[in-house]
């Protein structure tokens, strides 16, 4: 097999023939790729904006300690909480089995931008204490962005559920 | 290697947000990320769950990494990790029926998910040297590459040049590809020791 060979300290040149059975495996490679992994890397990339101040996601109840584990899975309890954070602002989401209900801290009212990783964008605006819903909850990954009253765009990571 | 300055080159130019950059390194890995989906067998709607994932954690992944040349080495260990959870999530709701035959080490693991990268590197350096080869030698070549064999006359006849000048020309297509600056390190020591350019 040439992927075991090709990491042997004694490589084997090739002569013309393997050197043809090898360029056609590598040549037929990419065509075996499912196009929804290319998909999925070109929608993933839209995240990138360099400019922005990223949240980085700081606490997380499904891997982090008991806040919301020990909650039962009632209508309204959390059955998981996360934060994200950055230096000037922070989103606390909490995620129920049909919604989304977030806090940006400081609290402030401003338009939060949730952008999806299926190309879906829309607009919540947070309450007097810095609350917002997202209901129903996005079906695929999404991430939050949005101008603070300071003039700095903040993003978040992208946000799997 | 050659490569892996490449890699690093694409990783920070993707970081400052090169799309072309990182379209080159979705090219390169996802037939990585594929490669390992199928040895942890996984459906085909696991496999694009993994890639998205993979691809997710890439994305933000690019802007942390100290040594940016360290990034096919962080993506297979995600993809490899990704392929686990989901491979032993799948055998749990599959009721234990679904096979993963990864009752192997995680020793044999980390060296299955080796051998594949180095193989997915491999190829990714062999498309672009074929990539870089004059237009009649790629043309000659995918003829003779083809799942049904092209008979020598017909080829002669689509490129206009001799039934007898196939072979030779064969010959020093393939030689000209085996001396691709892309191909250094991959090949063996004759290879190596040809041109001086390896910054692909």
């Amino acid at each position: 097999m040439w992927g075991a060979a090709a990491m042997d300290d004694q490589k084997p040149g090739w002569d013309d023939d393997e050197l043809m059975a090898e360029l056609a495996l590598a040549l037929r490679a990419p065509g075996e790729v499912p196009l929804e992994f290319a998909e999925a890397g070109q929608l993933a990339f839209t995240w990138l904006s360099i400019d922005d101040e990223l949240a980085e996601l700081t606490y997380d109840s499904a891997y982090d300690g008991d806040r919301a584990g020990t909650l039962t899975r009632d209508e309204s309890a959390p059955l998981r909480a996360l934060t994200y954070s950055s230096p000037e602002l922070t989103f606390e989401l909490e995620i129920t089995d049909e919604a989304v209900h977030g806090q940006i801290v400081p609290c402030q009212v401003l338009d939060i931008q949730v952008l999806t990783l299926s190309g879906e964008e829309l607009v919540v605006t947070t309450d007097q204490v810095g609350c917002f819903t997202l209901r129903p909850i996005p079906r695929t990954p999404f991430y939050l962005r949005c101008h603070t009253a300071v003039g700095i765009d903040v993003v978040t990571n992208w946000i799997a559920i | 290697m050659a490569e892996d300055s490449t890699v690093a080159d694409l990783v920070v130019r993707a970081r400052k947000g090169d799309q072309d950059a990182w379209d080159q390194l979705l090219d390169r890995y996802n037939p990585f990320i594929l490669a390992i989906c199928r040895r942890y067998r996984l459906s085909r709607e696991d496999m694009n769950d993994v890639a998205q994932t993979v691809w997710l954690r890439a994305v933000q992944k690019l802007g942390s990494l100290q040594t940016p040349g360290a990034f096919p080495g962080w993506l297979a260990t995600v993809t490899q990790r990704e392929c686990l959870h989901t491979a032993q999530a799948a055998r749990r709701r599959d009721g234990g029926e679904y096979f993963v035959d990864f009752d192997r080490s995680p020793d044999e693991q980390a060296a299955m998910v080796g051998r594949e990268l180095e193989l997915a590197e491999l190829r990714a350096a062999l498309r672009a040297a074929f990539a870089q080869l004059p237009p009649r030698c790629r043309e000659l070549l995918l003829l003779l590459m083809r799942d049904e064999p092209m008979a020598y006359v017909e080829i002669a006849e689509r490129l206009r040049m001799s039934v007898g000048g196939i072979g030779p020309t064969r010959g020093r297509c393939l030689e000209r590809l085996r001396q691709s600056p892309y191909l250094m390190g991959f090949l063996g020591p004759e290879a190596d020791d040809v041109g001086s350019g390896g910054d692909g």
